[in-house]
């Protein structure tokens, strides 16, 4: 006899409840083999008498109250009203092997012997009545309940899901309350009522907060992360002197009204969005407008738009409208948020990719919004949320009503879609102008090509090529050609954007809208029933919101930026805390389901949500209260009760220190040396980029020479900046929530040898050089633009020591091994720019600073100085 | 043995918090790197103690190094490592019971053959890896928790899918130390950002130091390395002179700073770094290779040269006393046209893995050397989108040669289709608990107390696969 028993990994004697088990894989073809021997419909007359008086009586008492078909409530995924029910069995597995009650997971679950596997769980059954089902069972389960075989000619599916009984219970499906901030023994600490919440906490360990931290220590924290930048050190002069009550607050007000705080805040929501600019996967085709995505997030930011209609334009934004040609613009390019994730082009079935991309857009926006994995319900019914496979389906119906407006010029062999046209609306920009030499270089190759076509034309007419050999040739000049024809569309002769231009990325709902059908096991080919779309039952929607018109878009966004639901608010207030603690209330920051981490402080992440809802979804809001409770204002200083007691900082005794993003550390040193180029440059080096596999060195240059925010900078899915992957920079095809943190030599390596860094050490040599201050103050400043301090006496020493140890060095000639190296290396560059039509850089510091070996000498020494500040620990993590 | 009799886990580590010893103490061991300028701050303490020298085991080890050879997105053991007679005669027959019902079977449709003395069956796309069956351990009951790609992979590397832990290589490096103080002691080749990202060579709450180093490798032709290897513009003197200063002001946030992890993290990354410009470049330049080497590894061919650079480099850095080595093939995930995705990525690796195994016999390192084989689960018997495989975690095969293991030896059986472990079922927590054992670590006594508890990479689990040892 095959033993059916769910396998349950070897952990020791624990046994898991019946609807908690994992699946079992049920190979059990000993078992359905005798099923097919017995014959189905010649029950015997003795044991259809016993089933009728004896069984079905009974599986209508206990069971069908949670396993009936009929019922609605289906538990465990096991249906008990039919034959197949049970042979089908529920995740556990087949319930019952005929001939074998001790075989049998039904009888066990009745004889009760295991109270986490009773059934029916509240109430033993009699022996009487369990010596029934065992002799059911022992006379090989008879059963006529076998359904009419026309009563549907769908496949059934399998169920086997989580029940949507077990998220009834889970926290976050809950609704957010209120709560009243706990009393606290020392309520004169608390600024706001988030630090009783966390007081409460502390008390509770018998922990005290830590000091507040240094203004100076404040003012660099608050710069950062409102801003991603450090304070200039004027800014930290003004705030030093300013002793008044509201120094705090202005500052605060200030920073929260750069612009530099949407590219702060809205670089937080690009990491969600899995934004870049291109595909991915295997072409990696490039995505020329998916800028204004990332634009209209930077905006939107400043402009605080509140959350539910940030989300809601990201989802719907096409079916919002607009007052004005701008507002309808602007929304559409909001809808960019579905159409920039990663997409295989090269797919050859047209179904299939639209399944992918309807996959990944669910996959993004229940992660990213909802703090759920729904995507994992693709293929089988979720296996620790209560999400079904026909969940997904409904969802899928909802993105598959839609058409994903993603472009993708050049892949002539590959998926193409339409984009949106953004020509009516006057404000909006054409994106950057292409540079004259690479328009000129671009208009080159394409004649190139196109005489080598008229050639080819030619030979043709002549019978100098075969057939066949002239279409396989003229197939591949013509996919060559046609990504330059593209890009040279879009740009006038004097290099300026043209109409075709202003198009972005987004979505539209298809003229038919239709639901889609369950495939099973998720395969394209193996369809099952169709299914209703709509917004599923979910979190705590009981039942679904069935779309009777349109793809039903609008109505899933509606039911995500909504006050009622339970995850929405919770989930952005989680990353809002996330950004200015360094680590979240729930550590999982894209899982709020039943597997993820519980909050470790839930009445102040419902506190939170509250005030996020109360203030109109304001994030400037939220950040504002955060920011100014005493908990965001302690220092990082340790001490020992509070390393024994919670070393991990899980109750926020002290503020955590954190190492800075690659962006943050490249933007910080762009401030320091004074070469930032501030606000958005309008578009991207992107979309200049002719041909569907990007050139890598193309832009690598174009990354190295740019002097933007790092957030302006090319991102595309196999090629981001070095310096923002050395720092850990996120996988732009997946959802981020919350970066890793490593401390690996190739960072030190970057510091201490990349070209760009060494540039920038002497730019803000040179800026310092041609200051008219002494050395000790060049010193002064020099720290001040970093770290925001002056250095300390030790500081000062160890510079004195350095200056003399490597002056001697420079000067027996000894210090620079590869000058001229890097010299040449500059003049490649050069070279590279000109011959790839892009402007040249300017004069290295070192060539406009000109002057005597000594001077030289003196610019590489403080050059050396500003490049060991960058490289320095104090500059890259934040106290 | 009392736990007091080895090096590391008496009273440097496990009694003393790693606080005291980083930052209490007032030149922890960041500092002892720079110990050229650092000896006045230091003068009190003679020899600072150097988290990373070489430590005894608990007991005398089979293997010193490891090199773990992983398999990114789950390669089908059934068209490999796992011959399924049976799945093969019932190909195309559906499944009539369970989740999967409906679904239809597929046989393997690659041929499997004998091989070795041993007579251990490996399909044909395999052939190279199969002329060495005498020198592997098959684990062909393996079995893991979730049939995911990212919480399998972090699983694998580091035990939980749910909490983030070690890494294996960092409790590696923990638990010994490291032999070669120019490099690395712990180096990921080719890592993939996705699937658990930088989780999977992270450190978690152990020293910082501990971490992977991973070297970014690139298809083509360009030759792999770390990036800003070489000095842009000073001498190795003055660099000398320069990371001085940084060190010094380093140690001047490490007085202040509530962060001493982070600090000495980078203070020790300058001093490996400065030190790794001058023997990493050696150890990756794969393109001095003799022409028998290369020939091995499969250098000059295109689809194998990608992989056999990175297994290259892994056994110059075992040469080089790298103590636990990381090299990844990724695009395993074969859910449809698993014939020709399956044929491209074994023919990727077989060359190069068995090239690997050649050259560490050959130099007499195979035996102190523990070579693992794996991905982070397996696949499903029956078929997916018609060629394809779907995930399965309940049965799949590792293997592990050298360091410790028998050779021509199978351990533990899936059911007749491949489906489920049945037989000998190594659970990832048991792989974890052999691999610590076979370099001379008891996966219950090697432990780290964080947040008042001691941690094991094992967690409360794991038994050592005892009948594989050699």
């Amino acid at each position: 006899m095959p033993d059916v028993t769910p396998s349950i990994p070897d952990r020791g004697p624990n046994r898991v409840p019946l609807v908690a088990r994992l699946p079992a894989v049920a190979f059990v073809l000993g078992l359905a083999a005798s099923l097919h021997g017995q014959s189905i419909g010649g029950l015997s007359a003795p044991d259809l008498q016993f089933f009728e008086s004896k069984v079905r009586p009974l599986l209508i008492k206990h069971c069908y109250q949670c396993h009936a078909s009929e019922g609605g409530r289906i538990r465990g995924g096991l249906v008990l009203d039919s034959r197949e029910g049970w042979m089908l069995g529920g995740i556990s597995g087949p319930a019952v092997v005929p001939g074998d009650p001790d075989s049998s997971l039904l009888i066990e679950a009745v004889r009760g012997e295991d109270p986490d596997f009773q059934m029916p769980p509240n109430r033993k059954l009699g022996e009487a009545e369990v010596a029934i089902f065992e002799e059911w069972v022992r006379r090989g389960a008879p059963d006529p309940r076998i359904p009419d075989p026309d009563a549907s000619n769908a496949t059934p599916v399998p169920g086997g899901g989580v029940p949507k009984e077990a998220g009834e219970d889970h926290w976050a499906f809950a609704p957010v309350r209120s709560p009243d901030p706990p009393r606290v023994e020392d309520p004169r600490w608390c600024t706001n009522e988030i630090d009783a919440f966390i007081l409460a906490g502390l008390e509770a360990d018998g922990l005290k907060p830590a000091a507040r931290a240094s203004k100076t220590a404040l003012i660099r924290r608050l710069s950062f992360d409102l801003r991603g930048h450090q304070p200039s050190p004027e800014e930290v002069e003004d705030f030093l002197a300013d002793r008044s009550d509201q120094a705090w607050s202005a500052l605060v007000d200030r920073f929260l009204a750069s612009p530099a705080f949407g590219e702060r805040w809205g670089r937080h929501w690009l990491d969600v969005a899995r934004f870049a600019e291109s595909s991915g996967k295997e072409q990696d085709v490039p995505y020329p407008h998916a800028w204004r995505y990332r634009d209209w997030v930077i905006r939107a930011i400043n402009e605080d738009l509140p959350y539910d209609q940030f989300l809601r334009m990201q989802l719907a934004g096409d079916l919002l409208g607009g007052r004005t040609r701008e507002e309808v613009g602007s929304n559409l390019v909001a809808t960019g948020y579905l159409a920039v994730g990663p997409k295989s082009h090269r797919e050859r079935q047209r179904r299939q990719f639209e399944l992918d991309v309807a996959d990944e857009q669910i996959d993004t926006i229940t992660q990213g919004m909802l703090g759920l994995t729904v995507s994992c319900a693709r293929c089988h019914d979720h296996k620790y949320d209560p999400v079904s496979q026909q969940d997904y389906y409904q969802l899928a119906g909802i993105m598959m009503s839609s058409e994903t407006l993603f472009g993708g010029y050049g892949t002539r062999s590959g998926m193409q879609s339409d984009l949106i046209d953004l020509a009516r609306s006057d404000s909006i920009g054409g994106g950057l102008s292409i540079p004259a030499g690479l328009y000129a270089r671009l208009l080159d190759q394409h004649d190139g090509l196109g005489s080598q076509i008229s050639e080819l034309e030619s030979r043709r007419a002549s019978g100098d090529v075969t057939e066949s050999e002239y279409r396989q040739r003229m197939r591949t000049l013509r996919q060559r050609q046609a990504p330059v024809e593209e890009v040279l569309a879009r740009f006038d002769e004097g290099g300026a954007p043209t109409s075709l231009n202003k198009v972005a990325m987004g979505i539209r709902d298809d003229v038919a809208p239709a639901d889609a059908r369950l495939l099973i096991r998720g395969e394209l080919d193996n369809p099952a029933e169709t299914v209703p779309r709509g917004v599923p039952p979910i979190a705590d929607l009981r039942d679904p919101i069935l779309i009777e018109e349109g793809s039903g878009r609008l109505e899933l966004a509606n039911w995500i930026a909504s006050e009622g639901n339970p995850l929405t608010a919770r989930v952005m207030s989680n990353r809002i805390w996330l950004h200015l603690f360094g680590s979240g209330i729930v550590a999982t920051t894209e899982n709020f389901g039943l597997e993820g981490a519980p909050p470790s402080h839930p009445a102040l992440l419902d506190h939170l949500a509250t005030r996020f809802l109360a203030h109109d979804w304001s994030v400037k809001n939220l950040v504002r209260e955060i920011v100014h409770s005493s908990a965001y204002r302690m220092a990082t200083d340790e001490h020992p009760a509070g390393l024994r007691v919670d070393p991990d900082n899980a109750r926020y005794w002290r503020m955590s220190p954190y190492r800075l993003e690659g962006e943050a550390i490249r933007d910080a040193i762009l401030y320091a040396a004074g070469t930032i180029e501030l606000g958005a440059p309008g578009g991207s080096r992107v979309s200049w980029l002719p041909g569907r596999v990007p050139n890598d060195e193309y832009l690598v240059e174009a990354m190295l020479s740019s002097d933007s925010r790092s957030i302006y900078l090319p991102q595309m899915r196999t090629l981001s900046a070095v310096i923002l992957e050395t720092f850990d920079g996120p996988e732009s095809s997946f959802v981020t929530g919350d970066r890793d943190e490593t401390n690996v030599p190739s960072q030190a390596l970057l510091m201490l040898n990349s070209d760009w860094v060494t540039r920038q050490a002497d730019e803000m040599a040179s800026m310092l050089l041609s200051l008219d201050v002494d050395d000790r103050r060049r010193q002064e400043i020099a720290f001040l633009r970093t770290l925001g301090r002056p250095p300390t006496s030790l500081e000062r020493s160890a510079i004195r020591r350095f200056f003399a140890d490597f002056g001697a060095l420079l000067d027996d000639g000894e210090a620079i091994d590869d000058q001229r190296g890097q010299q040449a290396r500059d003049r490649v560059r050069r070279r590279n720019q000109r011959r790839r039509g892009l402007a040249e850089a300017p004069e290295t510091p070192l060539e406009r600073h000109g002057g005597t070996a000594r001077d030289q000498a003196r610019l590489i020494a403080w050059s050396a100085l500003c490049q060991s500040i960058f490289a320095s620990a104090e500059f890259r993590y934040l106290d | 043995m009392t736990p007091s009799d080895h090096g590391f886990c008496s009273n440097r580590i496990t009694t003393m918090s790693r606080r005291e010893m980083l930052k209490g103490v007032s030149c922890g061991f960041g500092m002892l790197a720079f110990a050229g300028i650092a000896q006045s701050v230091c003068a009190r303490h003679a020899t600072p103690p150097n988290p990373l020298a070489p430590k005894d085991p608990h007991f005398a080890p089979r293997a010193k190094t490891v090199i773990f050879l992983c398999m990114s997105g789950g390669p089908s053991h059934l068209d490999m490592f796992d011959y399924k007679p049976k799945l093969v005669a019932d190909d195309g027959k559906a499944l009539s019971t369970g989740r999967r019902r409906g679904a239809r079977l597929m046989g393997s449709p690659f041929k499997f053959t004998p091989r070795g003395e041993s007579g251990i069956q490996f399909s044909e796309l395999v052939p190279n890896i199969g002329s060495h069956a005498d020198k592997i351990t098959m684990l062909k009951g393996m079995h893991t928790d979730i049939p995911a790609h990212a919480q399998a992979q972090v699983q694998m590397h580091t035990g939980s899918f749910q909490f983030v832990r070690p890494s294996m290589g960092a409790w590696t490096l923990y638990g010994l130390g490291t032999e070669n103080e120019n490099l690395p002691g712990f180096v990921t080749i080719g890592p993939n950002r996705g699937n658990g990202g930088a989780q999977k060579y992270g450190s978690a709450f152990l020293p910082a130091v501990t971490q992977g180093t991973p070297i970014p490798v690139t298809n083509g032709n360009r030759p792999a390395t770390v990036e800003n290897l070489s000095r842009a513009r000073f001498s190795r003197s003055a660099q000398r002179k320069q990371i001085d200063l940084i060190q010094r002001l380093n140690e001047s946030a490490l007085r202040r700073s509530g962060d001493p992890d982070g600090i000495n993290g980078v203070i020790q990354s300058y001093e490996l770094a400065f030190r790794m410009q001058d023997t990493l470049p050696a150890v990756l330049d794969v393109g001095g290779a003799d022409a028998r080497t290369r020939e091995l590894y499969g250098l000059d061919e295109e689809p194998t040269a990608r992989f056999g650079r990175q297994c290259l480099m892994a056994r110059r850095m075992a040469e080089s006393g790298v103590r636990f080595i990381e090299v990844t093939a990724s695009g395993w995930d074969h859910h449809r046209n698993l014939r020709q995705s399956m044929l491209d990525s074994c023919t990727g690796i077989d060359k190069p893995i068995a090239g690997l195994l050649t050259d560490l016999e050959q130099r007499g390192m195979l035996d102190d050397t523990l070579v693992l084989y794996g991905g982070e689960f397996g696949r499903t018997p029956d078929a997916q989108n018609g060629d394809g495989r779907d995930h399965n975690a309940k049965g799949f095969t590792m293997w592990m040669a050298g360091g410790g293991v028998k050779g021509g030896f199978e351990y533990g059986a899936t059911d007749d289709y491949g489906a489920e472990a049945v037989d000998g079922r190594v659970h990832i927590h048991d792989w974890h608990a052999t691999i610590l054992h076979l370099l001379g670590l008891d996966h219950e006594r090697l432990t780290y107390n964080h947040a008042g508890r001691d941690f094991r990479l094992t967690d409360v689990h794991g038994n050592v696969v005892r009948d594989i040892l050699a």
